[in-house]
């Protein structure tokens, strides 16, 4: 039996036991996010002096600013181009090892690798990988293929290049769970289909896909809270939000607008909105995608 | 009329030889079931005849047709598995009917045959629930539907009955059996329970460590177990066993501790050879002790209500005696024992096959 503890008698021993955890989410959660909350509706001077209480005059600016509805567009793009490149490939790698007898776990190892990578040294590396100077495969395009790529000027260029590194990032940890999702799946399963008639493909479409989408819809979840909230590293080494804009996503111009423009006000307010579609595009995947999950149970 | 021919059958994982050249005919209607204990391959031979596993070495043929480089699906055959491996994403129905389903039958047929297979089987009711809120026989009932609705030439069971508990067991047994006849398929079985084996089959095969030991009905193989394997593995109480040699006449055994076996003036062996004698417990029974006989001291009774298991120490491996349940025995005395030379098993000490 599992040891369970009653702390009916002992109240002031529990909170006791749980304070140290409380601390560290008061001081490191609540309270900046409820100094971002204040922020918000505030106006102060770049150097931090004085500040006057304004009301939604921040939210104002925020939603009547082009760049602003720029910033959301740029950020559906690549948010959906990133989460959905990285779930197929993910899925993609997770079929292939999962598919693999000898040598699985080398296979495993260097999937999950870039994993490991930091986000700013991803970019980095992707920087080095396609510069339009002294990137090899950017001069292998040109040279070899004729295509004109540099994602410094083209603003198209630069989304795919920020996609591709964003999503060569998250689909370590996606391949991580379809592979658990996988091999979850009794082999009997896969036999019986096969018995009944039903070759690699129909098995994957009707028996292995339904079964693993409870794991589909969580990854859906999860990378498009990353692709909102945990690219900024890779956007600040790639792009730093350009060419013109073309890659300033949400969470990157919080930033610039915060530290580089240094109007603490506008940000603060930027960062609610963000929260709240963040919120709110989870509430509407589990409200519609959801539906569709087809759980054991 | 679907026969199976297996012919000098092999498999090999790597270096490890798991069949060494198995023959089998199965004809059609038969109900064929390998039995033996675990790690013996034969489920391994099973799923090579559904195709799920490569065939190393020789040929298997269904109806006359080598199926050896066939896929599963072309293969006309049908599978119980032992954990059932229903659909857990789809209802009873959606499970019946995804080969009818697969194979683009039309809506009207497959709903047909969906109500006719749920009616044999008596899950009728529970066509739209999913395999997660039925009981094991109905997973289990659900399972052979799978099988039953593709008119399959041959059905397969993996120890289709083991996850079963001991009533629900012994019931689906008489329903599979049954079933069987009903279908007039031909049908192969793979398990380690012999009392399910010996209920079910036609044919029984007994198997141990890759190779076929005996093949017969199970009448045949309880009566003359071809091997030692066989005749420890067959019967529900163990067989006792005896080393010892054949007299020159051939018509009586010393066992090994000085005890003899008369023939009853019977030849009852080859004359001179080491051999090894094996008498079920229920062959014996309780004599006052004799000189030169076989018999023991009682070490311990076992009283199972039908049979009393008296457990006597002859000083050497101790054997078992089944007595009538209302032998009365005093703790500790010597008995003898009697047997007809009929019901002794001879086998040969240094190969185990029977002489």
């Amino acid at each position: 039996m599992i040891k369970r503890v009653n702390f009916q008698r002992h109240k002031p021993l529990a909170f006791l036991l749980l304070a140290p955890q409380m601390l560290v989410l008061a001081i490191f959660v609540f309270w900046p996010a409820a100094q971002a909350l204040y922020q918000a509706f505030t106006v102060s001077d770049p150097f931090g002096q004085r500040s006057t209480f304004v009301w939604f005059d921040n939210f104002r600016d925020v939603l009547t600013s082009p760049e602003y509805f720029n910033s959301i567009y740029r950020t559906a793009i690549f948010s959906s181009g990133t989460t959905a490149s990285a779930v197929l490939a993910g899925l993609a790698f997770a079929v292939l090892v999962d598919r693999v007898v000898r040598g699985k776990s080398v296979y495993r190892l260097l999937v999950i690798w870039p994993y490991a990578v930091a986000p700013v040294l991803a970019g980095v590396l992707w920087l080095f990988l396609f510069h339009p100077i002294y990137g090899a495969i950017a001069l292998m395009l040109k040279q070899g293929f004729g295509v004109a790529w540099n994602p410094l000027l083209d603003g198209n260029d630069a989304m795919l290049l920020v996609i591709v590194a964003a999503a060569w990032k998250q689909v370590s940890y996606n391949f991580v769970f379809f592979l658990a999702a996988l091999q979850a799946i009794p082999r009997s399963l896969i036999e019986a289909a096969a018995i009944d008639g039903a070759g690699p493909v129909r098995r994957f479409v009707s028996i292995v896909f339904p079964l693993i989408s409870p794991t589909t819809f969580f990854l859906l979840v999860i990378n498009v809270v990353y692709a909102f909230f945990d690219t900024f590293g890779i956007i600040h080494a790639l792009t730093q939000g350009g060419p013109g804009g073309a890659t300033d996503i949400l969470v990157y111009k919080v930033y610039a607008d915060g530290f580089l423009g240094l109007d603490l006000g506008l940000s603060s307010a930027q960062s609610v909105i963000l929260m709240i579609l963040v919120i709110g595009l989870t509430a509407v995947q589990f409200r519609f995608l959801e539906r569709r999950v087809k759980y054991a149970q | 009329m679907a026969t199976v021919d297996i012919r000098k059958v092999e498999k090999s994982y790597g270096p490890a030889k798991v069949l060494h050249g198995v023959d089998l005919e199965i004809r059609h209607g038969e109900f064929a079931v390998i039995l033996g204990p675990s790690g013996c391959g034969k489920s391994t031979l099973l799923r090579m005849i559904a195709g799920l596993e490569e065939i190393t070495g020789g040929e298997i043929a269904i109806d006359g047709r080598v199926v050896n480089r066939l896929e599963p699906r072309e293969r006309d055959i049908a599978m119980v598995f032992q954990n059932y491996a229903l659909y857990p994403h789809m209802s009873v129905a959606e499970n019946m009917s995804y080969s009818l389903r697969i194979a683009h039958a039309p809506k009207q047929t497959i709903r047909d045959k969906v109500a006719g297979v749920a009616g044999i089987l008596g899950i009728g009711d529970f066509l739209a629930r999913k395999p997660t809120q039925l009981s094991g026989g109905q997973r289990q009932r659900v399972a052979m539907g799978r099988a039953i609705i593709r008119e399959p030439k041959v059905f397969l069971f993996d120890e289709p009955l083991s996850n079963l508990d001991a009533k629900l067991r012994h019931q689906m047994r008489t329903e599979l059996k049954r079933l069987h006849l009903r279908l007039d398929a031909t049908s192969i079985l793979v398990t380690h329970d012999q009392v399910e084996a010996m209920s079910l089959a036609n044919r029984l095969i007994v198997m141990n460590a890759g190779r076929v030991e005996q093949v017969g009905t199970p009448g045949e193989v309880y009566a003359r177990p071809a091997t030692l394997f066989v005749a420890g593995f067959i019967g529900s109480l163990p067989m006792n066993f005896f080393k010892g040699k054949v007299a020159d006449d051939g018509r009586s055994l010393s066992l090994d501790g000085g005890a003899a076996l008369a023939g009853e003036g019977a030849q009852i062996g080859p004359p001179d050879r080491e051999v090894v004698v094996g008498v079920r417990p229920d062959a014996l029974a309780l004599a006052p002790s004799t000189a030169g006989g076989l018999g023991g001291r009682v070490e311990l009774v076992e009283d199972l209500g039908s049979v009393k298991l008296v457990h006597l120490d002859d000083g050497r491996d101790g054997f078992v005696v089944a007595a009538p349940p209302d032998t009365e025995l005093g703790e500790a005395t010597e008995h003898g024992v009697k047997v007809r030379a009929k019901d002794l098993h001879l086998f040969d000490a240094a190969s185990g096959r029977r002489l």
